[in-house]
């Protein structure tokens, strides 16, 4: 082979190398795309799924109480756990003559009517912290200590809050409720209230459960509220004995409630807001102030009081041991 | 160097230029349909190879969208080699023929997750992909291009 031949195989050579490396760089940057395309689809899908989950998991959220979806979607339900015995402030509360208004209303004026009025019951529910239980009806069933409690007495003093709030919020609505949904006469609700132990959790069959709460606690709480007047909230004595430095509770009375043996004390409690008051409980002591009506004269026997106090603190000390 | 081969009848003959590019193995299910099961082989250039007598082609679409094609002797139906439109200039030939030439010794494997367990620990390999593998391929392909 001549010298040129020779340069001419190396040279065919060096082309068919080039050309190789150029088809292989081709491929690789067809690949890239390809699996750049590839991703592109599956974020899409991704977000698309989210989407889809994020729009079940929002018409879910009105079906369930808003404590027990957040559980739910931040993965701390344990479905397992079946029920726990607490002590929980029950609420119940229903329209007064609901019935016989129905009969004089139209059937689209009262869907509307219940879609208005538990709107507005449930954002104030969910203000106070109230978990949702059910609504049966025109009848709303709500309880304070599950999932979240703020402590007996707070979670009690957060239901009468709130049952004073709805109570007081009927009274600001009735004008437009009597104009919009043309009712016959103004809406009064009564309310039952009750403190005891449940059992709360997950009830029902292995395939369909219900986080609600049973027991006594719950009977009574719905027996009080069949028991009240229009417009009345009316409490057991088990909230009231919790509650004593923040309402006004008159006209006890004893009441034979339905189903339960021995009869039951029970309280109106008056729909002024609760009172600012401020308790403090020593082994000898009980001090509570209602600061909301505290007048220049009373802060001055406050403050001599509580001075006298701080002035003979020494004597209460124990003397250096002469020896 | 060149390497000259015959199919099992000795109806087609091949010649080969240069030495393997790459020894690897492809574990898909196409392939293990195709060759009885896992590609076992050698990457070469298309540039590489020469053929004589009658062969058959056949082609279909591979996972990645791609064509492959695989060439055979209509007679004897031994596989001389595959060829995928995903790597384009490229043919992969199965160790088998080449086996008096070379020792194989597969330092890339891809589909990993699709093998037979009793190839659980092939004794050579360094890259082991349960995807295409394909970047890395054309990349280990392109230093081996360098030295030839």
């Amino acid at each position: 082979m001549s010298d040129l031949e020779q340069e001419i195989e190396k040279l065919k050579k060096e082309n068919k190398k080039l050309s190789l490396e150029s088809k292989l760089r081709k491929s690789m940057a067809v690949e890239l795309d390809r699996q750049k395309d590839l991703l592109r689809q599956a974020t899409e899908e991704v977000e698309a799924q989210k989407e889809k989950i994020e729009g079940i998991s929002l018409k879910l959220s009105r079906y369930l109480p808003v404590q027990l979806y957040e559980q739910i979607f931040s993965g701390s339900l344990d479905i397992h756990k079946k029920s726990e015995r607490k002590k929980l402030t029950i609420f119940f509360s229903d329209i007064v003559d609901f019935t016989s208004i129905s009969e004089q209303i139209e059937a689209e004026e009262i869907s509307e009517f219940l879609s208005f009025y538990l709107t507005e019951m449930s954002t104030i529910a969910e203000k106070f912290g109230g978990t949702i239980d059910k609504f049966i009806g025109d009848a709303i069933m709500i309880f304070f200590g599950d999932p979240q409690s703020e402590g007996d007495v707070q979670d009690a003093k957060n239901c009468v809050d709130m049952a004073i709030e709805m109570q007081n919020r009927i009274d600001a609505l009735q004008p437009y409720i009597r104009k919009q949904f043309s009712f016959p006469a103004n809406l009064k609700i009564r309310i039952g209230i009750n403190t005891g132990f449940c059992n709360v959790g997950n009830f029902g069959s292995t395939s369909r459960l219900d986080y609600t709460a049973i027991g006594r606690g719950i009977n009574v709480a719905s027996r009080l509220e069949s028991e009240a007047e229009s417009g009345e909230i009316l409490v057991s004595e088990n909230t009231k004995i919790l509650l004593e430095d923040f309402f006004e509770f008159t006209s006890e009375r004893v009441v034979n409630l339905k189903g339960l043996p021995h009869p039951v004390n029970c309280f109106n409690v008056s729909h002024e807001k609760s009172l600012n008051r401020e308790s403090i409980l020593g082994e000898c002591f009980k001090l509570v102030i209602n600061d909301s009506n505290l007048s220049d004269n009373d802060l001055t026997k406050l403050k001599a009081f509580v001075a006298k106090y701080s002035e003979d603190s020494s004597k209460n000390e124990p003397k250096a041991d002469p020896n | 160097m060149s390497i000259k081969e015959t199919c099992h009848c000795g109806s087609v003959e091949f010649t080969l230029q240069n030495d393997p590019m790459m020894h690897f193995a492809c574990h898909c299910s196409d392939c293990q349909k195709l060759w009885g099961n896992s590609f076992f082989g050698y990457a070469y250039s298309t540039d590489d190879i020469s053929i004589t007598g009658e062969v058959k082609k056949y082609s279909f679409e591979g996972g990645s969208g791609n064509q492959l094609h695989f060439v055979f002797c209509p007679e004897c139906g031994s596989k001389i080699h595959s060829q995928p439109d995903l790597i384009e200039g490229m043919i992969y030939v199965p160790c088998g023929m080449l086996k008096e030439h070379y020792e194989y010794e597969p330092k890339v494997e891809i589909f990993s997750a699709n093998k037979a367990s009793c190839f659980a620990q092939l004794k050579a390999t360094a890259e082991s992909y349960e995807h295409n593998g394909t970047i890395e391929r054309i990349s280990e392909l392109l230093e081996n291009l360098e030295q030839r």
